[in-house]
């Protein structure tokens, strides 16, 4: 029990390390806290929500190519928001119809509100 | 510089604050579920609903907290405020480690029913692309790389990652695109 409260208070720190170290752009040093968040989880690399972090660091790098390959490679159910960010940084033409169609239809509820705020149907509310 | 470097440099500072909002914002979270899972008789004898209101709460309270302060730093960009509200939900997600449905369970699915992508799983771009182009032409593109990698530096471009990153290809289509 107290094991598990222990992780769950690291688990915050790593992803603020994590989150910060992306704020400013040390992408080796968020790509290890990422790491280390995927082991703590003990889930995939291709779990959705290591999927969007590992996006987010090849975009970063320039790589949104290959990082689109990549989700290509994918079953179509998993991430398809993530997919969509690549295409968008990837410059895929097709992005925006994707992103409307999940924005639209997605079964999953954030996965509409952050394509309805990516095709500029919803603003972010401060 | 470039309107994509630019974007980045704006929600790169964004998230930031989300960092900062997690560190206070999920405080109160933590100790909602380290109560219950220490067993607290309080939280306990409440039963297994109260418990998870209890978390959603906490869970909605960093959200809330995080996107404020994100969309104070990025403004409204479409593109910040998605990366913005995706970031925000992962990283809640991730650090503490309560995801929705089944989404925990993937790693199994994923490891043991795609070998398609075995090689993708390290990250290995070459095993990927091994046979042909064939999943490159599905993304639908020719060669969009340069205008994406513009404005990146070019380092990078060299710079093999392993492990969670995505390797760029042999293909010297990619390698000079930056």
């Amino acid at each position: 029990m107290q094991e598990l409260d222990l992780t769950r208070e690291t688990g915050n720190e790593m992803a603020a390390n994590m989150l910060t170290a992306l704020g400013d752009n040390n992408l080796d040093e968020a790509e290890i806290w990422l790491e280390r968040l995927r082991e703590l989880n003990k889930i995939s690399v291709d779990h959705p929500d290591i999927l969007m972090f590992r996006a987010l660091i090849a975009i970063q790098r320039g790589h949104a190519t290959d990082a689109l390959c990549y989700m290509n490679s994918l079953p179509e159910e998993i991430a398809p928001d993530v997919k969509v960010l690549c295409m968008y940084f990837a410059q895929d033409p097709m992005w925006e119809g994707l992103a409307t169609e999940l924005a639209e239809n997605s079964p999953v509820e954030h996965i509409r509100e952050s394509m309805s705020l990516l095709i500029g149907r919803k603003k972010l509310v401060n | 510089m470039g309107a994509v470097k630019d974007a980045f440099h704006k929600i790169g500072e964004g998230i930031k604050n989300v960092a900062q909002g997690i560190g206070h914002a999920v405080e109160g979270a933590v100790k909602t579920v380290g109560g219950a899972l220490t067993a607290n008789p309080e939280l306990l004898k409440e039963g297994a609903n109260t418990f998870k209101n209890g978390l959603q709460q906490g869970i909605s309270g960093v959200g809330q907290v995080a996107g404020g302060a994100v969309g104070a730093a990025i403004g409204i960009t479409p593109v910040g405020a998605a990366i913005n509200h995706m970031t925000n939900g992962a990283a809640s997600r991730l650090g503490s480690g309560i995801f929705e449905g089944a989404a925990k369970t993937l790693n199994k699915g994923i490891d043991g029913g795609i070998n398609v992508v075995h090689g993708l799983a390290t990250g290995d771009m070459k095993e990927v692309l091994k046979g042909g182009w064939d999943v490159f032409k599905a993304a639908g593109m020719t060669n969009p790389a340069g205008i994406v990698m513009a404005g990146v530096k070019t380092e990078a471009m060299d710079h093999a990652k392993e492990g969670l990153g995505f390797n760029v290809s042999e293909d010297p289509g990619l390698k000079n695109a930056g």
